[in-house]
């Protein structure tokens, strides 16, 4: 079994609306491996891209939320450092690569500028020297002629490659877990399988650990090892790739597949759905969070099942 | 890979330069600069050219008994009855002179340097401390940003007159005494930060705002995951998106605080009136406007020229930072 380089304990994330806090996150618990790629699934509000903010505690700024729980990086709590030691985790150890590549980028700076302020503020390197590295990134994000483009400006650039700069920017400083939240949502799908191509190419050459954040079932056969379903803030069922799109355990899990359009199935009349609506994270049932909405839900479904095996149901497989 | 090839200069142009190429579009605005660009170079590098080469006296010369020829006739400066001598197609007073028999035209170049070091300072300063407290409040927000925001509306709860006047009053009393700052009672330098310090509202305001929409922006928020700091992130993410807003600010400001500079004199409470500025050319005149109405009008002409040059430059910048401009300049 090899070391994990990231180890995420019992995470909790509470916000604090005028509407009740939000229960958004709810004792989530995975790790990653050296190279591994782990796909974080759910809907939206099933508290993926809250997840991905606790790591370095990107949401502790804003004054109304309150994240427990422990988040480890090759064995160092993060979760108790100070803003200023997170600074140099941020970044250097744990990069984000954002979903939007049309708003991620200062609009105002050239792009060779953004990557070499990403190296400077780790790194005390000449102004020179940083400018030098940012050119090399943007070759090895596959960008051709990177030595004019780095002095373009952003909105000069194409989606796809606005999304390239923003991976050079996360791999910059060559950082143990990259964090992808939704990488592709804002890209063609062109464009899509090229940067799953490239975040594929730099996992194997530099062995980085990715958290991959996304709802996109497609993105996730094509890039992760393990996949872990959200649902309602929990972990509803977590697998090896291959074993969770081949046989879903959860119902939820069987649902999200059965409603993905696929081109080698005979097209009928209707993409089957799951039925109801995702519960509001404000009060914490004490049930199984999807039961509401399960069509196998039974009596044991009162008690909140919890996560054993890569599963958190009474009913694996369910009953057809 | 999107690999469409990049040919020119033109790809390259950057925000700025794009500002700049529409800028030289609006013959206006360019106008406007240019005689802003020929009044200050008047009267820094002309003053003290025309002292040496024709006037041969300085500002604060004063001629109460003497006479010179003027058209053949000898005149002089000052009549009997105090009148001073008009303005004439001759060297010295080519303006003609002031009750002390000092050259007025001599005098507005000279005190257009105080006026315009007054105008400019006080800008910088303001701008200086606007654009501080705007990133500030806009950065930190929450509790911060209350304190600034309300502290701004404080000071603009105040006119704007009455405040510089109550507080140049007391600076121009007693000077300032801070620790180790010490600034003498007639220093130019307490005009300066009355003006800037009354100001700072009326830029910081919009800067904050500007700011505080930024700060909510993706970019932001992806630099701080990127592991910046809280002076990185203001100096380099937020600063940049508003310096087109500063700049534009700037050159309104100036020109706002060359006519404050002006209230202020001629209200006896601005630059000491020892120092010849175009505020208290205007003062000292104000009493004699029937018999000398040229020691009001040159120094007056002089406000209006820089005011209307760098306002009119200022919306010529404007137009030319907008993003979305089509710029108006069909003109």
């Amino acid at each position: 079994m090899p070391e994990n380089v990231l180890d995420v304990h019992d995470l909790d994330v509470r916000f604090a609306t005028e509407a009740g806090t939000i229960h958004a996150v709810r004792d989530v618990s995975f790790s990653l491996t050296r190279g591994e790629v782990l796909a974080l699934v759910g809907e939206s509000g099933s508290g993926k891209s809250a997840t991905a903010m606790s790591l370095t505690a990107l949401n502790r700024a804003a004054g109304n939320t309150r994240v427990t729980g422990s988040v480890r990086l090759h064995g160092r709590e993060l979760m108790t450092l100070s803003e200023r030691e997170l600074r140099d985790v941020r970044g250097a150890q744990v990069a984000m690569v954002f979903q939007d590549p049309m708003t991620s980028l200062n609009p105002v700076r050239r792009v060779g500028d953004l990557i070499a302020e990403v190296i400077r503020a780790h790194d005390p390197v000449p102004r020179r020297a940083a400018a030098r590295r940012a050119v090399e990134l943007l070759h090895e994000v596959g960008i051709a002629e990177p030595g004019r483009r780095a002095e373009l400006f952003p909105h000069q650039l194409s989606g796809g490659m606005r999304q390239r700069v923003l991976i050079a920017m996360a791999l910059a400083l060559r950082p143990a877990v990259l964090v992808a939240d939704e990488p592709t949502t804002a890209l063609d799908v062109t464009i899509q399988a090229q940067i799953l191509r490239l975040i594929r190419v730099l996992r194997a050459e530099h062995g980085t650990s990715v958290l991959l954040i996304t709802h996109d079932l497609g993105v996730v056969a094509g890039l992760a090892d393990r996949v872990a379903v959200m649902y309602a803030g929990r972990i509803v069922e977590t697998a090896p790739t291959s074993a969770i799109l081949a046989s879903p355990r959860h119902p939820y899990t069987a649902g999200l597949l059965e409603s993905i359009p696929r081109i080698d199935h005979p097209r009928s009349a209707r993409l089957p759905s799951i039925a109801g609506q995702p519960p509001t994270l404000q009060d914490d049932d004490p049930g199984c969070s999807f039961a509401p909405r399960c069509r196998s839900a039974h009596e044991a479904c009162a008690r909140r099942p919890v996560l054993s095996d890569g599963i958190a149901c009474h009913l694996p497989g369910g009953r057809r | 890979m999107a690999g469409a090839e990049l040919t020119g200069q033109a790809t390259i142009a950057g925000p700025w330069r794009l500002a700049l190429r529409r800028l030289r579009r609006n013959r206006v605005a360019l106008a406007a600069g240019a005689s802003f660009a020929v009044l200050v170079a008047i009267c820094t590098v002309g003053a003290p050219i025309w002292v040496a080469l024709v006037a041969h006296h300085g500002p604060e010369y004063e001629n109460l008994s003497g006479s010179i020829s003027d058209g053949g006739r000898v005149v002089p400066v000052v009549a009997d009855d105090g009148t001073p001598i008009g303005p004439g197609w001759r060297g010295a007073y080519l303006l003609g002179a002031d009750a002390n028999g000092r050259d007025l035209l001599v005098r507005v170049l000279y005190g257009g340097r105080t006026s315009l070091v007054i105008g400019l300072g006080s800008a910088a300063l303001c701008l200086t401390l606007a654009l501080s407290l705007a990133l500030l409040a806009g950065y930190r927000r929450g509790i911060t940003d209350t304190v600034i925001a309300r502290g701004l509306d404080l000071i603009w709860s105040f006119p704007v007159y009455l405040l510089a006047v109550a507080i140049a009053t007391v600076l121009a009393v007693n000077g300032v005494h801070l620790g180790p700052i010490e600034i003498p009672s007639d220093s130019t330098l307490i005009p300066i930060v009355v003006i800037a310090v009354v100001y700072v509202p009326y830029a910081a305001r919009p800067l904050r705002g500007e700011v505080l929409a930024l700060r909510e922006r993706e970019f932001v928020e992806a630099a701080i995951a990127h592991g910046a700091g809280a002076w990185r992130t203001m100096t380099r993410e937020l600063l940049p998106n508003v310096l087109n807003t500063a700049l534009v600010l700037l050159a309104l400001i100036v020109a706002n605080n060359i006519l404050t500079e002006a209230a202020l004199s001629y209200l006896g409470v601005g630059v000491a009136l020892t120092t010849p500025s175009w505020g208290n050319i205007i003062e000292a005149g104000a009493s004699s406007i029937v018999t000398a109405p040229m020691l009001t009008i040159a120094p007056g002409v002089m406000i209006v020229v820089a005011a209307v040059s760098l306002n009119v430059l200022g919306d010529g910048l404007r137009d030319a930072l907008d993003p979305h401009g089509v710029v108006r300049v069909d003109r």
